[in-house]
């Protein structure tokens, strides 16, 4: 199989059907189709991943205009149906009038008969099934392959095809659809793909059986009509040197499906003799001339309208077989299916209601709305502690947020600040943070010399938390409005990017130790993140101050940028 | 105490694997989700705290549910909630019982919504979770993360710990170290680039946390694997069938009989721009096909200023796209030179050498010139008078000669490893390394990658100053997707396919047989 199950219960309506909505679907943006589809898929559940579900999509996806199309296929399929079956009807009404036309000399030849209704029909079965081989049986014997369509070209059932050339234009276009589309020069069925082709055979073949089919009711029903209705005479003959003993078991074999059900239809040696009659010279015997309609039923019923039967039963299979691999390869099918596929197992409920949440009810719940941030480092509230006064002409009180790596003693001498005292904070119990919090409540009432404001020193790496911003917010109400509060990044020497094996493309730069564009797309992304949280806080005068990268900045004399990184553990 | 009593939760092991991932905010969690479960709408963003709630991801392979992933909030408050947990002074056997009040209590709702929502998946009395707490193998370890893990390790459910390096693993072993005091399991993973062997390797170790869970997940990898051979199988036909209608397609337009010449050159140059139209069509949909197939709907992609970067966005029928994916006329007179010598060859046999070999070296010279003629006119749409209906009929195509299967296939190949190979994680456009980053990945690439990745795609002679061009590292991203014996057994098939003609059957069969060429390369990762 091409891809995988097909769908069953597929026919070239359904195909066409297909055909139509997925070609519509290509003009669709996929986001837009995976949506669409995934409403179908939680309707069926499981079934959406079978036959049914690919159906039910067809039903409830396809446009007013696919609709059409199916429908219209389906009439087109219908139609040379119907001109298949009246064809096949007259022939063999015809066939029958002629091969029991009974004008009183010589009697109705039973060989000739056998040979139209039996032989024939054997003879014309075996080309179907020439035709309609496998098509790796066909490739495997040579010449098999170009007679196969030589004879699909020349089955009768082309005839119900030439027929929709007079039907309205609509089932005209789709039956053309259907049949012409092998070629790829109209955009039918699979759009030349060779499946498409195999569907337009099998329709022509299983037409053909119809009109075979429908050919043996005719005969048979004629036959019926000539044996109630008229006097009709039996015999055999032949030029060949046939005895009467040998055509008796020929007839015995030809007979033994039958002839226990209904002895009567199986004629004996005696009236086999005494029904032979040459040129000129009728059988004597009223008797056997008659005795012959029954087997000729039988035979006609057996040899004829069954195997049809039977070949127009395999050739709708052959059909919908065809049918069902053509729409696995129809541009699009693969996709659906994905679709379909990918949604029968959705997320549950919650994870819904998650991803429909509202955007805003990610923010902090205790905060204002957030204000847009056009780029992260250039947010005109972000410095209002710069506004006011320089920080490098101002005193701090440090607190060091999880060990940010700076040492206590060189600390101020590296960020540039004049630092009045330094507390621990982010760590351990929650009572070191109260008590971080006390000591710059502590420093800050000093007035001699003053402390201006509060320094928290955190790990630019590390995105704020809850925990952090209920600190900050902690601070302010001790400290009172007014007071500075500098939030500082601080970025570890050892947590810059080092790229190293193993490190998708573009996303590193492997054995340099400059940053990579992607790292540096990810810091600014940090950074927005802290502006976002700092400024939902609400209070104008907390801020990042510029994110601080430890290699980089001037160091005081006595104290280098090395020295005040601490190893990081 | 009675079964799914919330006091008994640590008791509760068995029936469908589900996992809690937990972790720091920011630290790849939901990244992790989508990678592992394939769903691409998960909520997946810079800033810290987007997740908020707990959603739970089913992994369901034909109607039949796998496992389960929840992604979760990050801590937020963790020091909090380990304060509160120590205050209860528990037996350690009480310990998950005391998270599970902790998750209870109506007033932690509001004070700590995050790890309320975070840890109610691991104390569920129905169905506890396994935990899958991941950090930033970039990033430093710090001692804050103490407290989270503590708690983690106070709910008693088996846990593993995923190193998730978020650029460049540096920290990867401070990590190791540190987690091996808190978690039976610790791995490390990209979760974002992670390769499709390694996710199932992180799925399989899922299995080490619990005995029960084993022959679920076993069963869950064994499933996802079949799965990913019919998305590669499917994939293939979907390639195969383009390729078929590639080389195939025609237009036709009616042509007036009282048509000038010029108007017929016009005629016939419109006629050329619908084929191209329609062949750039049937290739796009495939494309999109296959991104459907592999879980991408609408995934764009991205276009580069260098010529290698363009492969996949690149009009069908530029010069360039010729160029880089096509045979070069060199490449077609030495083919057939070849099939004309093995022809000749067939004639000096049949003489038993009476010929003096000259029916090989006449057929290698008329093969050598058919084929530079026929690679002079690869990018050629013929658009040819159909005689039969009287000349009234203009058609356009079917393309000359195989080199437009060709090209389709490489770039088809091309494109559906990358989208193969790429996570749900990743967002974006899908993007082709460029000259440098080919570069790059050469010198950083170790020898257990393998030739999965967007970056190991690049190929390994981008070094190579004789081929440093973008021709030479397009060249060279084939060669990396197929090796030599199977480039050559596609480069057959598509011939096979070319000289199907008309034959259903024949273009069947090719179509078939080059599908199954194509899907071990497409599956290989």
């Amino acid at each position: 199989m091409p891809v995988s199950t097909p769908p069953k219960h597929v026919g070239p309506a359904e195909l066409a059907g297909f055909a139509f909505a997925l070609r519509e679907d290509t003009g669709e943006d996929p986001r837009v189709l995976f949506q669409r589809d995934a409403q179908l898929a939680r309707q069926l559940g499981p079934a959406a991943d079978s036959p049914a579900g690919w159906l039910r999509w067809l039903d409830h996806a396809g446009s007013p205009e696919a609709q059409q199309a199916r429908l219209r296929a389906a009439s087109a399929v219908a139609l040379a149906q119907v001109v298949a079956v009246a064809l096949g009807l007259l022939v063999g009404y015809g066939s029958a009038r002629v091969v029991f036309a009974y004008r009183g000399d010589d009697p109705i030849n039973v060989v000739e008969a056998l040979l139209v209704y039996a032989g024939l029909n054997a003879l014309t079965l075996f080309l179907a099934g020439l035709a309609g081989a496998p098509a790796s049986w066909r490739l495997r014997v040579p010449g098999l392959a170009a007679l196969g369509d030589a004879l699909a070209l020349l089955s009768p059932g082309r005839l119900a095809g030439a027929a929709l050339r007079l039907a309205p234009p609509d089932h005209r276009k789709a039956g053309h659809a259907l049949l012409d589309s092998a070629h790829g020069h109209t955009p039918g069925v699979g759009a030349g793909t060779p499946w498409s082709g195999a569907v337009a055979r099998w329709c022509v073949l299983t037409w053909s059986q119809w009109m075979a089919l429908a050919f043996h009711v005719g005969a048979v029903a004629g036959f019926v009509q000539f044996v109630v209705f008229s006097d009709l005479a039996f015999g055999w003959s032949t030029t060949l040197n046939v005895t009467d003993a040998g055509f008796a078991t020929l007839i015995d074999w030809l007979s033994l499906p039958w002839a226990w059900a209904w002895p009567a239809a199986a004629p004996g040696l005696e009236l086999v003799a005494g029904s032979r009659f040459y040129r000129g010279k009728p059988s004597a015997d009223p008797q056997s001339v008659q005795g012959w309609w029954r087997f000729l039923l039988m035979a006609m019923l057996v040899y004829g309208l069954a195997p049809r039967a039977v070949a127009l039963l395999a050739a709708r299979w052959r059909l919908g077989l065809a049918a069902q691999e053509a729409l696995t390869l129809l541009p699009g099918y693969a996709g659906l299916k994905a679709r379909l596929r990918a949604r029968a197992g959705a997320t549950t409920s919650d994870a819904s209601a998650a991803l429909k949440a509202p955007k805003d009810a990610r923010t902090f719940s205790a905060v204002p709305a957030e204000t847009p941030t056009d780029t992260p480092d250039n947010t005109p509230d972000n410095t209002p502690a710069e506004a006011e006064a320089s920080p490098m002409a101002m005193r701090w009180f440090a607190v060091n947020w999880a060990e940010a790596p700076l040492r206590d003693d060189t600390l101020g001498a590296t960020l540039g600040l004049e630092v009045a005292g330094v507390a621990h904070a982010g760590l351990g119990g929650l009572d070191a943070d109260a008590q971080a919090i006390a000591r710059a409540v502590q420093a800050c009432a000093q007035t001699d010399p003053p402390v201006d404001g509060v320094a928290l020193l955190v790990k630019e790496w590390e995105p704020p938390t809850a925990e952090m911003i209920d600190f900050l917010a902690d601070l302010r109400r001790s400290l009172g409005p007014g007071r500075p509060i500098q939030v500082r990044l601080i970025q570890a020497r050892s947590a810059q990017v080092q790229p190293g094996p193993g490190v998708a493309l573009g996303v590193s730069n492997p054995g340099s130790a400059s940053p990579t564009p992607a790292d540096a797309a990810r810091r600014a992304e940090r950074l927005a993140d802290w502006d976002r949280k700092l400024r939902a806080l609400g209070d104008r005068w907390t801020a990042r101050f510029d994110a601080f990268d430890t290699s980089g900045l001037p160091t005081a004399p006595g104290a280098t940028a090395a020295d005040a990184v601490e190893p990081t553990p | 105490m009675k079964d799914g009593d919330p006091e008994n939760i640590s008791t509760h092991v068995g029936g469908l694997p589900r996992f809690a991932v937990v972790g720091h905010p920011n630290k790849g969690k939901s990244s992790l989700v989508a990678t592992l479960t394939g769903v691409a709408d998960i909520d997946i963003r810079p800033e810290s705290g987007t997740t908020r709630v707990s959603a739970t991801y089913p992994v369901v392979v034909q109607g039949q549910t796998l496992y389960e992933l929840v992604d979760t909030p990050g801590f937020q408050r963790a020091r909090g909630v380990w304060a509160w947990l120590e205050a209860q002074d528990v037996a350690p056997d009480q310990r998950a019982a005391a998270v599970a009040r902790f998750v209870r209590a109506p007033e932690h709702a509001e004070r700590f919504p995050d790890e309320v929502e975070l840890l109610k998946p691991l104390v569920d009395p129905d169905r506890p979770a396994g935990l899958l707490y991941v950090v930033d193998g970039a990033a430093p370890f710090g001692r804050e993360y103490e407290p989270e893990m503590e708690v983690l390790r106070w709910t008693g459910r088996p846990s593993l710990a995923l190193i998730n390096p978020i650029g460049a693993a540096t920290h990867v072993e401070a990590w190791r170290a540190a987690l091996g005091q808190y978690f039976r399991v610790v791995r490390v993973l990209d979760a974002v680039r992670a390769r499709w062997d390694q996710r199932l390797d992180l799925l399989r170790a899922f299995g080490q946390l619990d005995e029960a869970w084993r022959v679920s997940l076993d069963h869950a990898v064994g499933a996802l694997s079949d799965r990913r051979a019919e998305q590669a199988e499917s994939a293939a036909w979907v390639i195969a069938r383009a390729v078929a209608d590639l080389m195939a397609h025609t237009e036709t337009a009616a042509r007036p009989e009282d048509a000038s010449a010029g108007e017929e050159d016009a005629l016939r140059e419109s006629l050329r721009t619908r084929l191209a139209e329609s062949l750039t069509r049937i290739e796009r949909q495939a494309r999109r096909e296959v991104e459907e197939l592999y879980g991408h709907p609408g995934l764009e992609r991205e276009e580069r200023a260098l010529p290698a970067a363009q492969a996949l966005s690149a009009d069908l029928f530029s010069e360039q796209t010729w160029v880089l994916f096509g045979l070069s006329r060199a490449d077609w007179t030495k083919a057939g030179a070849a099939g004309g010598a093995l022809a000749g060859g067939v004639i000096d046999v049949s003489l038993a050498g009476a010929s003096f070999l000259m029916g090989a070296a006449v057929g290698a010279a008329a093969g050598a010139a058919a084929g530079w003629w026929s690679g002079g006119r690869v990018a050629a749409l013929p658009v040819t008078r159909k005689w039969l209906g009287g000349g009234r009929k203009l058609v356009a195509g079917p393309a000359p000669g195989p080199t437009l299967g060709y090209v389709a296939l490489s770039r088809a190949l091309l494109h559906a490893r990358l989208v193969a190979e790429r996570t749900h994680a990743q967002r974006g456009a899908l993007v082709v390394p460029d000259s440098q980053e080919v570069r790059q990945a050469d010198a950083g690439s170790t020898p257990d990658e393998g030739p999965t990745s967007e970056s190991n795609l690049s190929g390994h002679r981008a070094s190579d100053p004789a081929r440093d061009s973008a021709d030479a590292q397009v060249r060279a991203l084939l060669e990396v997707q197929a090796p030599e014996p199977v480039r050559k057994e596609l480069g057959a098939a598509v011939l096979q396919l070319r000289k199907a003609g008309r034959s259903d059957d024949r273009r069947a069969a090719a179509v078939r047989r080059l599908a199954e060429k194509i899907t071990p390369i497409i599956g290989r990762g």
